[in-house]
């Protein structure tokens, strides 16, 4: 924990009143109040106060130094399920790596060509039944394409850990699908969620922008999108009543249980027909 | 989070007091907003404010509307004529 101004002064007058060459030329007693003994504005205070500033200032920034080093340190502690993570978005795909190493030589190559390279730019890792799951997707998410992913295989079979079962995974977005019940202010929004002041469809937005801004293998829990959905103008309540997710393409629903983490790392609602919308009037006051 | 905008000459400890309460501030603020403690913040950038350290403080300042700006970036202009001509400087005694 870092020390404030304020320690760093009491430190210093402490040090200053202890001091009995001090003591003999300001006339106090040795072991004197700093408070009693120096007004508020005295010069004494405002050169220890200057310099316990500089001190505290320069702890914070040997401090911040530290944790931008431990930072680092943890990300590059090998076979931690970061570091296959950070493996995954250091692949360039296209490039040898440098012999017997896990890494590229990148001497020759400009900034520009090597985030072209970089063709991961999500990756996560997990780990299940004692396999290692690499997710990976590129920027939009998509997935990457198939010589791209063996291209993969082939880097993470060179740099893993021997008797490491590891598989990539790319695929498609998981299909999302919902059935979300609005009650509405009707002085906002109209039977269609049709919001009088911006002509738009307010929350089939909302719910495609919330889902489009979950990171990557991040979870997806109701709680976050209802709580979105309220926020809206004109929402006062919402439900959800059905929200189900796919991992093969469409075929199969399950459905989710308060929150998911989607197979794919990421989802996406594919159709307009798979989100429906039900608005129904809120009425506080009964005819 | 709350957003601010730094005025004309405000240095990062200028606004560290006005928005906080206390210098001891400046360096979360410079830290929060990823730039160096001794930039310039900008005019009229928008900067993220960091918690604030003295409430009693940061609202005087907010109440009274006082901007403090320090930062001074030009040179100091130097006076000239006979009035300000010193002895020993530019007059040579010999």
């Amino acid at each position: 924990m870092a020390r404030t101004v304020a320690d760093y002064q009491k430190i210093m007058t402490d040090e200053f009143m202890n001091s009995p060459v001090m003591a003999l030329k300001y006339g106090f007693a040795v072991g004197d109040s700093f408070d009693n003994t120096f007004s508020k504005v005295a010069v004494e205070r405002i050169w220890l106060y200057i310099v316990a500033f500089g001190l505290f200032m320069s702890e914070k920034f040997n401090l911040s130094h530290k944790n931008e080093t431990d930072e680092i340190i943890k990300n590059q502690r090998p076979g931690t399920l970061i570091w296959y993570k950070n493996k995954a978005m250091e692949y360039m795909h296209g490039y040898e790596l440098v012999a017997d190493m896990d890494y590229y030589d990148t001497t020759n190559l400009t900034d520009s060509q090597i985030s072209e390279a970089k063709v991961v730019k999500n990756a996560s890792a997990v780990e299940n039944a004692n396999v290692v799951y690499v997710k990976v997707a590129t920027a939009e998410p998509a997935k990457l394409s198939d010589d791209q992913k063996a291209g993969l295989e082939a880097y993470f079979k060179e740099i893993k850990y021997a008797g490491v079962k590891l598989q990539i995974i790319n695929r498609d977005a998981d299909h999302y699908r919902a059935v979300i019940d609005i009650y509405y202010d009707p002085m906002v929004l109209n039977s269609e969620g049709i919001s009088a002041v911006t002509g738009t469809e307010t929350v089939r937005d909302a719910v495609s922008d919330f889902i489009a801004a979950l990171e990557f293998n991040g979870q997806f829990r109701h709680d976050a999108l209802r709580n979105s959905l309220n926020a809206l103008d004109g929402v006062v309540m919402s439900e959800l009543k059905v929200s189900q997710i796919s991992t093969d393409n469409g075929e199969n629903y399950d459905d989710i249980d308060a929150y998911i983490t989607p197979d794919a790392g990421y989802m996406k609602i594919y159709d307009a027909a798979d989100l429906t919308i039900n608005y129904l009037v809120y009425e506080t006051v009964s005819d | 989070m709350q957003i601010m905008k730094a005025k004309e000459r405000q240095t990062f400890i200028d606004l560290a007091i006005q928005a906080c309460g206390s210098p001891e501030a400046a360096f979360d603020f410079a830290l929060l907003n990823g730039v160096s403690l001794t930039d310039d913040p900008g005019v009229g950038v928008e900067l993220a404010v960091p918690p604030v350290v003295n409430t009693a403080i940061a609202t005087y300042y907010a109440n009274k509307k006082l901007y403090p700006a320090t930062g001074f970036t030009g040179e100091v202009p130097v006076s000239a004529g006979i009035g300000y001509w010193a002895i020993e400087i530019d007059f040579i005694v010999s």
